[in-house]
């Protein structure tokens, strides 16, 4: 009929990843470094060692990332649920491309190479 | 039981909308006789046999199976079969159309967009292979029931409809119910027009332009879960783009 | 004979929908804020995302965590805690939602499938937090 093909599909498994990995992560990582850093529960020490090695680096690119589409896909309607309808065509561009550009950057720096 | 001998009576006010008088609704206000076994129905009944004869709405089983009395009911889309006035007693209740469609006349709205999408989605059986009388009946176990029987509780109240801001905003989005219909048949194991119901449900205008508010299985008076159903779809067919995608690459490598 | 003609009085009253649509239920309330949610989340990932950069400059990362120390910082992890919170509650309790799991013709109750992931959830916090607290 006049229904026209998604390609939300694509943006969708990346969206429940990040929506899955941040609900299972994102309340300790918060309490550890506004929380817990601050009260000198944590040692700065201990962050800088982690973030440097390789393993932490590609799980932490691989959240940052699912986060960015997390947030894309989200956004991406509450928009235009919010009032914006004149952007309705141009947001999946916008935020997709935005996850889509984080992404790539977040993994250029996880692997030093920015 | 024992009877209610109580003079008490409940406030109603009522949406009403005369186009060929009415250049906009508005509330009309009833006092019924307070029931503690009442429903809203038959306040309205009540209004519509002895105060007003005017008022015009639909209702049909009074027993919450028909689906035909969908209003919404101090802002809440409920059946009002099944609203009991003891529940809001004794403020007043505001008793409107369902929302998210038009108006024809008081409390009855148009809902033929609902109709031609129960159609697009084919709400029907389509068998997988031609078959004859002489191959007998359907054979399904239990467990075959159980993947889709849930879907198949559906009474086509469109309550659902008027929770969904979604469908408020667009009324091109194919809605809960369709899609759960949808997802009844994709799932029944007799049914073999999965491919191209998909073709509707997984366009823009179908399960993707849903946005898990969540609202419609809040609302479902037969616990049908078209959220369920409508993300149950999403995995689907997510997993059959990406496969088709990763099998395409593979096989423009070979 | 003229058959007179018949201008209908029908005329549909349509309702708009306000822009404060979802501020007029508490659930449509918590949804908008699930949402936009994401976006104080992505906000929070730009900070992981520094604390990546600056692995390899020592003193600007000593710069970071000290700037952490700050009760503004304070205040905005405490506003990203909630919402990162009520992202995976919401996650959780909608979980069922999309697995529905059957073993036979019985389906595995909603609060199971919601409860893995809780446990899940506290199983993978308890872990970070055992990785990086200070050993006394």
């Amino acid at each position: 009929m006049r229904r026209t093909r998604s390609s939300e599909p694509l943006w969708w498994i990346p969206f429940a990843g990040g929506m899955m990995l941040d609900a299972l992560v994102l309340p300790a990582l918060i309490l550890i470094t506004g929380i817990l850093l601050p009260l000198g529960l944590v040692s700065p020490e201990t962050l800088h060692v982690l973030v440097g090695l390789p393993v932490v680096r590609v799980a932490l690119a691989v959240l940052i990332a699912l986060t960015f589409f997390h947030a894309a896909h989200r956004l991406r309607y509450a928009l235009v649920e919010l009032g914006l309808h004149a952007l309705k065509p141009v947001l999946p561009w916008l935020c997709y491309g935005g996850a889509v550009v984080g992404s790539a950057y977040t993994l250029l720096v996880a692997f030093r190479l920015i | 039981m024992a009877a209610d001998h109580s003079e008490r009576t409940c406030t109603l006010e009522v949406f009403r909308f005369h186009p060929e008088t009415d250049e906009h609704p508005r509330f009309q206000t009833y006092q019924v006789p307070y029931h503690e076994d009442w429903v809203v129905l038959d306040a309205l009944n009540h209004i519509k046999n002895e105060i007003d004869g005017s008022l015009t709405y639909r209702w049909s089983c009074r027993m919450g199976v028909c689906g035909s009395c969908g209003m919404l009911i101090n802002g809440t889309p409920r059946l009002s079969c099944a609203a009991f006035l003891r529940d809001y007693y004794p403020r007043p209740i505001r008793v409107e159309p369902l929302s998210h469609f038009p108006v024809i006349r008081d409390l009855v709205i148009n809902f033929d967009d609902f109709l031609h999408k129960l159609q697009e989605v084919k709400g029907w059986l389509v068998p997988r292979e031609p078959r004859s009388l002489d191959d007998g009946e359907y054979r399904q176990t239990p467990a075959q029931l159980a993947q889709y029987k849930q879907y198949s509780m559906c009474i086509n109240c469109m309550l659902c409809y008027a929770a969904c801001p979604v469908y408020g905003h667009n009324p091109e989005f194919i809605g809960p119910a369709a899609i759960a219909l949808a997802q009844r048949y994709n799932l029944d194991s007799r049914d073999g027009a999965r491919d191209e119901r998909f073709q509707v449900i997984q366009s823009n205008e179908g399960v993707w332009e849903c946005t898990l508010v969540g609202e419609c299985s809040a609302v479902c008076p037969k616990n049908v879960d078209p959220a369920g159903a409508i993300q149950g779809a999403k995995l689907q067919g997510a997993r059959e783009w990406w496969a088709s995608l990763l099998l395409s690459w593979g096989k423009s490598r070979t | 004979m003229t058959i007179a003609s018949h201008k209908t009085k029908r005329r549909e009253y349509v309702r708009a929908m306000p822009t404060t649509w979802w501020l007029q239920r508490p659930s449509y309330l918590r949804f908008m804020l699930r949402e936009l949610g994401s976006g104080v989340l992505a906000a929070y990932a730009l900070l992981l995302l520094r604390m990546l950069q600056l692995a390899g400059d020592p003193p600007a990362f000593t710069q970071l965590m000290l700037a952490l120390t700050r009760p503004v910082s304070i205040v905005l992890h405490v506003v990203a805690l909630a919402f990162a919170l009520l992202n995976s509650f919401t996650t959780f309790q909608l979980a069922p939602r999309a697995l529905k799991l059957h073993r036979g013709e019985e389906q595995i109750p909603d609060h199971l499938v919601s409860g893995a992931h809780y446990l899940a959830w506290v199983v993978i916090s308890v872990g970070l937090l055992a990785l990086v607290l200070v050993r006394r």
